[in-house]
């Protein structure tokens, strides 16, 4: 039987193994571009607090130097007065510097107690000026000791001055700290981090890794291992894959090809063994044909010449001498039933209903009742192809029996030109279904077993097949069909 | 008798039950001489002559259709009807292009022998004019040959015309005897009850076998 095999390709699947890969792969990826995304963000806040540190170290050096400057700047007061009013120049140097580096200190601090203490120290360094030019200068150049007494006079604002300065050291010291605690927070939490998704970096890797190996691996595996045990020969075995996806459309392929090898196997066995039988046949058909000569001649010599017993009982020795006959030429038929194919349009109605009007001595007797339906046409060789029907419509009215009906219905598919023949009988017993075209196999007393076995063969070289199956309810159904492919070819 | 002159006609065949029953059926009609090889029989028809020869295609030494090659060159007069036990297409079709008048697939009913050779050895037939090589496709002379396809299809043709040739023969046998049965059958060396059982089945022919 050559049921149409299931193939894969018929069924709607979804090809997910590429975008399985890509999902996985695009995980990974992304969870990396995630870390790395993470991992700049802190190295930036590190690097922010690095500056906030460099920052608060320029600004005590600045500091620094403004209390140099401020005590130079007290130092040169003290000079012009000792030298009792020689020159400013050195004094304006001084001062412009200290100036210079408050405006520099203003400039780059934020913190308010800070700015407080360079307005405090600005506010002292002005007075301590003020006092310089406008008391202690114009005593220098006359009385020395008036001077120096205002000169001792102003030192406390130096003094003042000083306190400021440690005060802003202090506080830029604070900051310091603040933002190195900041950083060694910063760096334990990125190795914190780090050490996380290192973590979840593998994890991910592993699961997809995992991933891959279930929905790709796997099924490769069970791929290979199915298609080695079928290239082992053993065409009966099935891939078991039946996900929706490449490898479940591969499998059904390689299943759909292994059933295919298979019938083709079964096919080839079968047409083997006819060819075997018909060798045989054709070596034996020398040796019974002789003595079926013998027998047949003297017989028909002789059935003028009896009296009417005898010759009733020689009658039927002479049919059973034709049987013998055609047990041979079937058997020599079956040998080589492609060779002889004389193709020619054929009305298969036509045929049917020729095949049924000569059968119909037979049908009679039995009250059978005989119908033809139907129209198709087919390229067939018009003898060999008659001789097929005429086996499957006479097997159909011994099956019948008294009174049955045999309805031969001639049809076209898009694929098959038709010919079924359902009788009324008892149909086929489920133990014999697998014989019933085995050459030689009957279940008649009179049959050859040689009837369905050549015609099957017969159909069959021309690309066809007979289908044999019960009834709905009663009786047997044999599908004879012939390939119309064949018959649009040469139109 | 006032039908046919007894025909001679000579069997050739090795297998003697066969040879037996062959000289049976014919020789209440014919003057029938019998050998069991083609060497013998070539002997034969150069000492005298047949109207004519059925031979068997398979023949210890020479072979039917060797036979048949030289009966057709050195005494073309005679008619020959090839035998065979193993009916095979491809000998069938070589044998009527060799000119033989008849292919006989065994076991053949004594009525059809008796027919076979009425056709072949009666004038009637020639004026028919169903010479079976006109249908029979003439084989090339080359090794390879036509394919089967091609002989089976010629042989069949061959088949068909010989069947409308008995259809044609008995009819013209029956005018020719003014319908009478009985002096049909006895000029076709027949009795009326193989007359009459050719007669029904070339009327309505056969099914197939």
């Amino acid at each position: 039987m050559t049921a149409s095999p299931p193939t894969g390709a018929a069924l709607p699947r979804r090809f997910s193994t590429r975008r399985r890969l890509v999902l996985a792969f695009s995980g990974v990826v992304g969870a990396m571009l995630l870390v790395f995304g993470l991992q700049a963000l802190a190295l930036r806040r590190i690097d922010r607090s690095v500056d906030a540190m460099e920052d608060g170290d320029e600004q005590m050096q600045l500091a620094l130097q403004l209390g140099a400057a401020i005590h130079e700047q007290y130092g040169l007061q003290g000079q012009y007065v000792l030298d009792g009013g020689a020159e400013l120049t050195g004094y304006e140097a001084a001062r412009a510097r200290a100036a210079s580096l408050l405006d520099r200190l203003e400039a780059r601090t934020h913190t308010p107690q800070v700015v407080a203490a360079l307005g405090a120290i600005r506010v002292a360094s002005a007075e301590l000026d003020r006092v310089f030019r406008e008391q202690v200068a114009p005593a220098a150049r006359g009385v020395a000791p008036v001077a120096a007494l205002a000169h001792d006079r102003s030192h406390p604002l130096v003094t003042g001055i000083q306190r400021s300065i440690d005060d802003t050291l202090a506080q830029l010291q604070g900051a310091i700290a603040a933002s190195r605690g900041e950083l060694e927070d910063l760096e334990r939490a990125l190795l914190r981090g780090l050490a996380v998704v290192l973590a979840v970096t593998a994890a991910l890797l592993a699961a997809a890794m995992l991933y891959l190996s279930r929905s790709v691996a796997r099924p490769l595996a069970v791929l290979t291992r199915g298609a080695a045990v079928l290239g082992s020969g053993d065409l009966g075995a099935r891939i078991a894959i039946d996900t929706p996806d490449e490898f479940g459309a591969l499998a059904a392929e390689l299943n759909a090809m292994a059933l295919r090898l298979r019938e083709h196997q079964a096919r080839l066995v079968e047409s083997e063994k006819l060819a075997g039988l018909g060798r045989v046949a054709a070596g034996i058909a020398h040796e019974i044909n002789n003595p079926l000569q013998v027998m047949l001649g003297y017989l028909s010599l002789n059935r003028d010449h009896l009296d009417r017993g005898l010759a009733g009982q020689l009658a039927a020795v002479e049919e059973e001498t034709l049987r013998c006959k055609q047990i041979v030429d079937g058997m020599l038929a079956l040998s080589r039933p492609e060779v002889v194919l004389a193709r020619q349009r054929v009305d298969l109605r036509v045929l049917c209903e020729d095949v049924a009007e000569r059968l119909l001595p037979q049908a009679r007797p039995a009250a059978v009742r005989l119908a033809v339906s139907g129209a198709a046409e087919a390229l067939a060789d018009g003898v060999r192809l008659r001789q097929a029907v005429f086996n499957l419509v006479r097997n159909a009215i011994e099956a019948a029996g008294y009174e049955g009906e045999v309805d031969v219905r001639v049809g076209a598919s898009e694929l098959w030109s038709e010919i079924s023949v359902a009788d009324t009988g008892p149909g086929i017993p489920p133990e014999l279904r697998g014989r019933l075209f085995e050459p030689l196999f009957t279940t008649k007393d009179g049959g050859t077993g040689l009837g369905l076995s050549v015609s099957r063969a017969i159909v069959r070289a021309h690309g066809g097949d007979i289908l044999a199956r019960n009834g709905d309810g009663v009786g047997a159904v044999f599908v004879l069909r012939l390939p119309r492919r064949e018959a649009g070819a040469t139109a | 008798m006032s039908g046919l002159p007894r025909a001679r006609v000579l069997v050739v065949e090795d297998r003697g039950s066969v040879r037996g029953v062959l000289s049976a059926i014919l020789a209440p009609v014919h003057e029938v001489t019998a050998c069991a090889d083609g060497a013998v029989a070539l002997a034969l028809l150069a000492a005298r002559e047949f109207d004519a020869v059925i031979t068997d295609v398979r023949l210890p030494g020479m072979s039917g259709l060797e036979l048949l090659r030289a009966v057709r060159r050195h005494a073309p007069r005679a008619r020959v009807l090839v035998m065979t036990a193993w009916a095979n297409a491809r000998d069938a079709a070589a044998a009527l292009a060799l000119g033989a008048r008849e292919y006989l697939a065994k076991p053949v009913d004594a009525d059809d022998l008796l027919l076979a050779v009425a056709r072949a050895v009666d004038p009637l037939a020639g004026a028919e004019g169903d010479a079976p090589e006109a249908a029979a496709g003439q084989p090339s002379g080359s090794g390879s040959g036509p394919g089967d396809a091609e002989v089976e299809a010629a042989l069949r043709r061959a088949e068909a015309s010989r069947e409308a040739a008995s259809r044609r023969w008995l009819a013209a046998l029956l005018r020719t005897c003014g319908g009478d049965l009985a002096a049909a059958a006895a000029r076709a060396g027949l009795n009326p009850a193989a007359l009459q059982r050719l007669l029904d089945r070339y009327a309505a022919p056969g099914e197939a076998p």
